[in-house]
């Protein structure tokens, strides 16, 4: 009982500690006006080692958190954070184990993935732009992927623990 | 159990989708009447205390390296500012000098003994305070001789006591070692000798013991004298005494020209 609690605690303030950063930090740290999401960055994180089922719905928890703070369009945040929890669910049935490369990789991915469907689904002025922001943003992630696996596997302690999840 | 699980993932997938859209779809018409869905207002208020926190103290954070950063180049705008003060300053004080030159040419120009007169403009170079004595830097060359007035725009400043090619010794008029005639603008005018008393005091001996003088009276030069020309102004009376004892009357006069206060001055030929 201990041990969920723990769990679910590092989940949620997590996921706290993200969406107070993605609303005061990002932008401040964008590079080339693309700025990274903390709040994807968790999706990369947390649901490489669950289910589907849970990976869609922490994907939709981040998803409505992003659209909440944003204020509008929460149907193409949360799309978009369902979709890449679903990538990174699926990372493990195509090889990949639970490692730091395979979180990069699998933040990278599912980031480019993600915000690639809020981008299709409701285009922006400039499509061009908003590609290429998108793919500084994925990489940008997939950058911060790196602190964020030693920060949070240094506290949950073990892959094992992760994965339980 | 993957054959299982695929249609259940398949409909999480559909039913979390649905139920996004239909959480826009509430978003939206609350956003059309102007207000905020109640999804959006509670994660707003679990979030907003620690988002404004956060903020002000990036904020801070930012601002504290922005300084740093900007130091150098604020030191040397501080410098720039610094070295430019000094010089406005330099130029201030050099204006104001030359403003008081201007006042004391144009004093010196609108003298009306100065006009009448062939006057030789000079500086003032050296000044012996304890001996009453200055050294101005023109001389015979220029057409200066002994015993020629020596005046500023306020008065009588001394005479020409010693001449050498390029430069003169002038006494000043508060020196006791020279006498001056001069009389008080009454009418009729009162005359007498005047000599120095101390280095702000002038003492003027009345040749008739019953003259009519009084504090206030102006001092001019009487103009007995080959060189001294009447009515150049010298001070005023600050007291009138008597000796009963000599039978005199004599007056204590305040100078109008005082060495200080200028630097430029004409001698009178």
């Amino acid at each position: 009982m201990k041990g969920i609690n723990f769990r679910w605690i590092i989940i949620l303030l997590s996921v706290y500690i993200a969406a107070v950063l993605d609303a005061t930090l990002a932008q401040r740290v964008a590079i080339l006006g693309a700025a990274p999401s903390f709040l994807f960055l968790l999706i990369g994180q947390f649901t490489m080692t669950m289910t589907r089922g849970k990976a869609m719905m922490f994907g939709f928890l981040i998803g409505t958190i992003q659209g909440s703070l944003a204020g509008s369009d929460i149907q193409h945040f949360i799309a978009g954070g369902v979709i890449g929890g679903l990538i990174c669910a699926s990372a493990s049935t195509v090889g990949f184990e639970y490692s730091l490369l395979a979180v990069v990789s699998v933040t990278t991915v599912a980031s480019l993935i993600g915000l690639l469907v809020h981008v299709l689904v409701a285009p922006p002025p400039h499509v061009s732009r908003a590609l290429l922001d998108t793919l500084i943003g994925a990489m940008y992630n997939g950058v911060l992927a790196v602190p964020a696996y030693a920060l949070l596997h240094k506290g949950v302690g073990s892959s094992q623990k992760l994965s339980s999840l | 159990m993957n054959a299982r699980q695929k249609p259940r993932d398949l409909v999480t997938f559909i039913s979390l989708l649905v139920v996004a859209v239909i959480l826009g779809k509430v978003q939206s018409s609350f956003r059309d009447r102007g207000k905020m869905d109640p999804l959006t207002m509670a994660v707003g208020r679990l979030t907003d205390p620690t988002i404004r926190l956060t903020s002000n103290t990036f904020s801070l954070v930012g601002a504290f390296f922005t300084g740093i950063g900007r130091a150098p180049a604020l030191e040397r705008q501080i410098k720039n500012l610094q070295t430019e003060a000094s010089v406005y300053q330099q130029q201030k004080d050099q204006i104001s000098q030359l403003q008081s030159t201007i006042n004391q040419l144009k004093s010196l120009a609108g003298f009306p003994v100065a006009l009448r007169r062939k006057k030789v403009a000079a500086d003032i170079i050296a000044l012996y305070p304890y001996e009453n004595r200055l050294t101005l830097d023109a001389g015979a060359t220029q057409g200066i001789k002994p015993d020629m007035p020596v005046i500023t725009g306020q008065g009588l400043l001394g005479t020409v006591q010693t001449v050498s090619a390029h430069e003169s010794q002038v006494v000043l008029i508060t020196s006791p070692a020279i006498q001056i005639g001069a009389m008080a603008l009454r009418n009729p005018p009162v005359v007498g000798l005047l000599r120095g008393e101390d280095p702000t005091t002038l003492n003027l001996d009345f040749l008739n013991p019953k003259a009519n003088v009084q504090v206030g009276d102006d001092i001019t030069t009487s103009g007995y004298s080959k060189v001294i020309p009447r009515g150049i102004p010298i001070g005023r009376v600050i007291r009138v005494i008597d000796n009963p004892d000599f039978g005199t009357r004599s007056a204590l006069v305040f100078p109008w020209a005082s060495v200080g206060a200028t630097r430029e001055v004409y001698v009178i030929e």
